[in-house]
């Protein structure tokens, strides 16, 4: 069981995570939801007691700041990026098993399930994004790791390797792991969660099942393709009108309620500039 | 502290610095022109009077004051800069081991691919004399790998502190290298031109000595060779005339604060600013 109270981290005046608490119980599978800046990364690294923080948070008893080595043995990690490490993947497995107290062999196995068994001998850099996250997800799981704890681990995956990511992670639920995984898509949340965690400005504002978040969630984020030397003047245009909008490449994905969302391509195609496409990405 | 992490740990920063082309390259030129020093040492023989060992010796100390803080500057400001940058070292910290087990892994491991690389280049120099001459004088040769060592690790020490105080590793390198410069620089013409033009007490001098561990290194290095003072220079000659004969452990235990307390100030900064951010 993980158990968080009053927990509370501060970067000076700001505070990234504000007065949190809940209980994840075994087996269940939560999602800490919000926008950018939410404070749903710095909440899993308190997870992870690799930061200081005020309140108290218990993994299976221990302590994450006090007892973080006895906290972190229990919690595998899958980061939304794996960093490269200058290594081959067998190598990798080797490494994370020693620092776990696990048998690499066991890594190997599950390497051989999820099908990347081919990777042995394969550099880390060589991966795709996909396979990187993959086999991020096989070390998270060796040292047999009760808690696994995700930061938007599809979050720079193509469809496809998200779709193949959320299928084995759906695998690990249904054995009975407790899952924790930040996110912002809803498909994610849907396929994975049992209840969901909203974060708002570091303050837990709501806990909900999907069911009863999908019935009040009234945003959507809206992906909307422009061309290259359209996008800088997009983007001041969006965000001059008040809507939160990031910058994937030549994309603006853009916070909208989900009843007005022809409002931002009437206002780009009034400023003349031409949308090439667009998607939902929540109803992915 | 687990001391199976730490090896796990250290056998990985010895394969990236295996892997690391600038170590490499320095470590190879350290070995090559060790032993052509030894070669070149053997045949002019019967100039001068000293022992293969001897000769050699006083070549190398020219080699190892260029080459050596130059291998543990610049692997150790990539260190921890680098492994900040590319979000390995939050990966390792998300694991069931603690910074302090992942600091002194790093030190170590570091610390024995550098050891490994001067110990080779002296001990292929002393197969080379050995197979070549007469091998007397292989006692000293002996101490000096052993002052050569010290000075790589405190080199290396320095350069984890710079890499504790920079973002990015390539700031970290260029600080490395300006710092290297700056070493080579002060410890020669430097002292002796700053002692001419501010006019410095032999106190301020043996200061100015003290403080850099290349001057720290040639001092002992000289001493352990030669019995005449005049190849001391100024500043190894006040270190004579205060320590007596007491300098050697007196520049060896320098040398030691030289390695602890810049990693300790490495550590502590590190500590700090990963659990602050």
């Amino acid at each position: 069981m993980i158990e968080l109270r009053h927990v509370t981290k501060r970067y000076g005046d700001k505070r990234a995570v504000d007065d949190v608490s809940f209980t994840v119980a075994d087996g269940e599978s939560v999602a800490l939801w919000g926008t950018n800046g939410a404070g749903k990364t710095t909440l899993l690294r308190c997870l992870l007691g690799s930061t200081r923080y005020d309140g108290e948070i218990l993994v299976d008893g221990h302590a994450s700041d006090t007892d973080g080595k006895r906290a972190r043995q229990q919690i595998g990690y899958v980061p939304q990026v794996m960093p490269t490490f200058d290594m081959s993947v067998g190598e990798m497995v080797r490494l994370i098993a020693r620092l776990r107290d696990a048998d690499a062999d066991e890594g190997i196995h599950h390497l051989e399930r999820f099908g990347l068994g081919g990777t042995l001998r394969q550099s880390m850099g060589s991966l795709s994004g996909g396979m990187k996250q993959k086999v991020a997800v096989t070390l998270a799981l060796l040292g047999n790791a009760n808690v696994l704890l995700l930061d938007e681990p599809t979050a720079n995956l193509d469809a496809k390797s998200q779709a193949d990511l959320i299928s084995m992670l759906g695998g690990l639920k249904a054995e009975g792991r407790t899952i924790i995984f930040t996110s912002h898509r809803w498909s994610e949340v849907r396929a994975l969660a049992d209840r969901v965690v909203t974060l708002e400005q570091g303050k837990h504002v709501g806990t909900g099942t999907v069911a009863e978040m999908m019935k009040i969630a009234d945003e959507v984020r809206l992906r909307v393709d422009l061309l290259p030397e359209d996008i800088r003047p997009a983007m001041t245009l969006l965000r001059g009108r008040g809507y939160a909008t990031e910058q994937h490449g030549s994309a603006a994905v853009i916070t909208v309620d989900s009843r007005k969302k022809a409002e931002p391509l009437a206002l780009l195609a009034q400023a003349g500039h031409a949308v090439t496409d667009f998607d939902v990405e929540d109803d992915q | 502290m687990r001391l199976s992490t730490v090896r796990a740990l250290a056998q990985r920063e010895i394969s990236d610095a295996l892997r690391n082309k600038w170590f490499v390259a320095y470590a190879g030129a350290f070995v090559v022109l060790s032993v052509a020093l030894a070669l070149l040492v053997l045949n002019s023989a019967g100039y001068g009077g000293i022992s293969g060992f001897g000769r050699t010796s006083a070549g190398l100390i020219n080699l190892v004051l260029f080459l050596a803080p130059l291998m543990g500057l610049t692997l150790g400001a990539q260190a921890l800069a680098s492994e900040r940058e590319s979000g390995t070292l939050g990966y390792l910290m998300a694991q069931p081991v603690s910074f302090a087990e992942i600091f002194v892994a790093k030190f170590v491991g570091l610390a024995i691919a550098i050891t490994a690389a001067i110990v080779s280049g002296f001990a292929l120099s002393t197969l080379t004399i050995n197979l070549l001459s007469d091998g007397s004088g292989m006692g000293t040769f002996i101490a000096l790998t052993g002052q050569t060592v010290l000075l790589a690790l405190a080199s290396l020490s320095l350069g984890m502190l710079i890499s504790a105080l920079s973002k990015r590793q390539s700031t970290a390198l260029g600080i490395a290298i300006v710092a290297w410069l700056a070493l080579v620089l002060i410890g020669d013409l430097g002292l002796m031109g700053t002692a001419v033009i501010l006019k410095l007490s032999p106190e301020q001098l043996m200061g100015l000595t003290l403080a850099n561990p290349l001057e720290v290194y040639r001092i002992a290095s000289i001493d352990l060779l030669q019995d005449s003072l005049e190849l001391l220079g100024p500043s190894g000659l006040v270190a004579h005339d205060w320590f007596g004969s007491a300098i050697g452990p007196v520049l060896t235990a320098i040398m030691l604060a030289w390695i602890i307390v810049p990693l300790g100030a490495a550590y502590a900064r590190m500590a700090r600013e990963e659990k602050r951010s």
